[in-house]
């Protein structure tokens, strides 16, 4: 009993040593935020808050992207996913891989035609080029009807005594059943649109759009003091969503 | 007459109509494209628009950093996704069974999947800055990927009813022989899911690669398909990129097809 005992300690000493080394990247940014030359010192906060003023503009750009794109792409892949549960119609098996095999492509096959396609719509230089393509997630789509392959059907089909409307039955019976998935799928999207880097390099020329990202993947253009402070800055939004929903993004992915 | 549509009929138009918004931007922003990028594989260049058949190809696949590009993607493909599995079922089955009373240590492996990594970067410079290999971007991969596939794991191992180990034990089987012929069998499907994920992962990974190095010209162990498709996309050579775009499409596609075949052959 007492060998075991001992077995598990050790095991939960490495569990808990590996599990700390995994947070090393973020400590390391945190404190190197407070160090310039080597001495503790909020100069670089002092200097990004009163002296860069395109911090702002980038933040208010990231939050227009990621709560945009989050809440649009939910909206529409959620009665995707239920039309992939309970509609009938030839093909859709085949639609289904269709989709797998989309979100498995890397970004770069589509660039090319995303920015002709863009260009004719005249969206490009525009948050539209940013947020229109992304709001068709099919990882949203999969990944939501993963979650409702074990969702209750007889629930539906007593609904369906009442209404026979697809929507209300969606809103009312469904809804609620994958509303762990739903927040995990929001904060995954989130926390990849928070961090979006090729699609605003590639479709936006001018500054006025760029989101907060970019000032890392630009750093050249800042100065090196503000970088760490905004790197911090910049991990706050998503790492406060993490704290608010991080049981249902444990408990909301399931396959 | 008037022909009236029966209560099943309507109610199936409706479930499919959910589908519409959805399947409109994946045609407008996906599939259109596609044949687009098709379409400018197979043509000389975009003033003559010469129908060349597979000129492009030949000339890509013949092309020194297109190879390169397609060793290294394959080899963080065959390298990575094992590294990334093993992990994540060793640390899913310590968390699920034995160490089951310390499960709160999984938050600890999947904070880093929402961290967004164009804030750690900077650091991870530093840490890795004298590497002559790819792998500062492999432990990124593992670090940032470990996290969903702990979840996707677990999520599963947690479902499967204690009883059926209770039978088993009072069989007589042991630890090993007891998650070898139950768990593994059980998790098959999620094992499944996770792989795909974690091969789509690695085509994301080029975000941070491309953080990482600052730019399109990066260390030739860590140029990928991704570099080789960006830089031509920016030099304008529409060709060699519609080919390379082609190629690599048709690798994924390769890939979801042994992967859905094998698991439906694991599944009867």
């Amino acid at each position: 009993m007492t060998k075991k005992r001992i077995f598990t300690g050790i095991l939960f000493g490495a569990l808990l040593l590996a599990g700390l080394v995994f947070l090393i990247p973020v400590v390391l940014t945190v404190i190197g935020s407070f160090l310039i030359g080597g001495r503790l010192s909020v100069a670089g906060y002092r200097e990004l808050f009163f002296d860069c003023f395109p911090f702002y503009r980038m933040f208010w750009n990231s939050v227009l992207y990621s709560v945009g794109i989050t809440i649009g792409a939910i909206v529409i892949a959620v009665p995707a996913a239920f039309a992939f549960k309970f509609a009938k119609f030839p093909g859709k098996n085949a639609l289904y891989v269709l989709y797998i095999v989309l979100m498995m492509m890397p970004l770069q096959v589509m660039i090319l035609p995303n920015y002709i396609g863009l260009r004719d719509m005249k969206l490009l230089n525009t948050p539209f080029a940013i947020l229109l393509p992304l709001l068709f997630s099919p990882l949203a789509v999969v990944v939501l009807h993963q979650y409702l392959k074990e969702c209750d059907v007889q629930v539906v089909e007593a609904a369906r005594l009442e209404t026979n409307s697809a929507l209300r039955i969606l809103w009312n019976c469904i809804v609620p059943q994958i509303k762990v998935c739903v927040f995990a799928v929001g904060l995954l999207i989130f926390a990849e649109t928070w961090n979006l880097v090729e699609q605003p390099l590639l479709y936006l020329e001018d500054d006025k759009w760029k989101n907060l990202s970019l000032l890392f993947s630009e750093a050249e253009r800042y100065e090196a003091e503000v970088l760490l402070p905004a790197a911090v800055l910049f991990m706050i939004p998503v790492l406060l969503w993490y704290l608010l929903f991080h049981t249902e993004l444990r408990k909301g992915l399931k396959v | 007459m008037k022909k009236t549509l029966s209560h099943g009929t309507k109610w199936n138009l409706r479930c499919i109509f959910c589908l519409v918004p959805s399947l409109l931007g994946i045609a407008v922003f996906f599939l259109l494209p596609y044949v687009r990028v098709l379409y400018y594989s197979v043509i000389n260049n975009q003033f003559q628009k010469k129908f060349v058949w597979f000129e492009n190809y030949i000339e890509v696949l013949s092309n020194e950093y297109f190879r390169l590009a397609m060793k290294n993607s394959l080899l963080l493909i065959a390298i990575g996704v094992p590294v990334l599995l093993l992990l994540s079922l060793l640390l899913s089955f310590l968390l699920s069974f034995s160490m089951r009373r310390f499960a709160f240590l999984r938050d600890l492996f999947i904070f880093p999947m929402v961290v967004p990594t164009a804030a750690i970067v900077l650091v991870w410079r530093d840490f890795f800055s004298t590497s002559q290999t790819a792998l500062p971007i492999y432990v990124l991969f593992v670090w940032k990927n470990l996290g969903l596939c702990i979840i996707l794991l677990t999520a599963t191992l947690t479902t499967i009813e204690n009883e059926i180990y209770e039978a088993a034990r009072l069989d007589g089987a042991g630890a090993l022989r007891l998650h070898v012929q139950i768990s593994v069998p059980l998790i098959t499907p999620a094992l499944f899911f996770t792989l795909l994920l974690g091969i789509m992962n690695t085509f994301k990974i080029f975000k941070e690669s491309f953080l990482f190095y600052g730019g399109k010209y990066p260390p030739d162990h860590s140029y990928t398909l991704q570099y080789y498709m960006n830089n031509n996309f920016l030099k304008f050579d529409y060709q060699a990129l519609a080919s390379a775009s082609v190629l690599t499409s048709v690798l994924v596609l390769v890939i979801v097809f042994a992967g859905l075949s094998v698991q439906r052959r694991a599944q009867s």
